[in-house]
């Protein structure tokens, strides 16, 4: 089956998007594709290169960073929701001439419409709440 | 077509998961779904009229909502229950909703083919 997901809490503000990779990764495992990831409101935050948890912590974005590329999803970050939150990419830095981008590697700035059209050609939407 | 139903539950101040919820609304609306908004718990506090929020420094939310129909999204569903608890008159919302029960609203859900829950 096709799931395309949806995201709205900040890593460590909200259980949702430890939950959310806990759900992707048991799905794979299972044979289910995951077609896009989709980063929304608060949790844009995973998506930042710069989140240094402690080092006996779970470091949730860099987790979802790595399951996204290691496993060729599509990982969307809605632009809005990222920028006003500080998540920029190179692009977006030089346009708002602010001192540093962060955005990772394996993720990209789209806008919402990310989120409707893979909701429409996926089997399933499946949202993690804040 | 396909049919979306977002779902707003949060007060329109205080955190911007209200403008966040009513853009997903506004952007199916421009990919030519079918859309519905239900205003459920705090997210009726969204229609209320006379909304003043320029002490917070934010702008106006319940202006956006009359421009809805505009974006092709007509349906706007309140939550009976929700009005009920709060005290709110229903001739205090704005932009011609209606009214539904939980049941009512269930059913809504049922023939919808996608939901989104802010």
């Amino acid at each position: 089956m096709q799931y395309i997901i949806a995201i709205y809490g900040a890593p460590f503000s909200s259980q949702s998007s430890q939950t959310a990779l806990y759900f992707c990764r048991e799905a794979i495992a299972k044979g289910h594709h995951i077609s896009r990831v989709f980063f929304y409101q608060d949790a844009v935050h995973n998506a930042s290169s710069l989140a240094s948890p402690p080092q006996d912590e779970t470091d949730i974005p860099a987790h979802w960073q790595s399951f996204i590329a290691d496993n060729n999803i599509d990982g969307v970050v809605c632009i809005a929701a990222a920028l006003r939150r500080g998540i920029l990419n190179d692009e977006e830095q030089q346009r708002y001439v602010k001192p540093g981008s962060n955005l990772a590697n394996s993720l990209n700035l789209s806008g919402l419409g990310q989120l409707i059209e893979g909701a429409v050609v996926s089997d399933r939407l499946v949202s993690f709440g804040a | 077509m396909s049919s979306l139903c977002v779902i707003t539950s949060k007060a329109p101040y205080g955190s911007l998961n209200a403008k966040e919820a009513l853009d997903t609304a506004l952007i199916a609306a421009a990919f030519d779904l079918k859309v519905s908004l239900i205003f459920d718990a705090d997210g009726v506090y969204q229609l209320l009229d006379h909304q003043s929020p320029t002490g917070i420094s934010q702008k106006k939310f319940s202006a956006a909502i009359p421009a809805l129909e505009l974006y092709g999204i007509e349906s706007l569903l309140v939550c009976r229950d929700s009005i009920e608890q709060r005290g709110i008159n229903p001739d205090h919302l704005i932009g011609n909703a209606q009214l539904l029960s939980k049941q009512e609203i269930a059913i809504h859900l049922e023939s919808t083919d996608l939901v989104l829950s802010f």
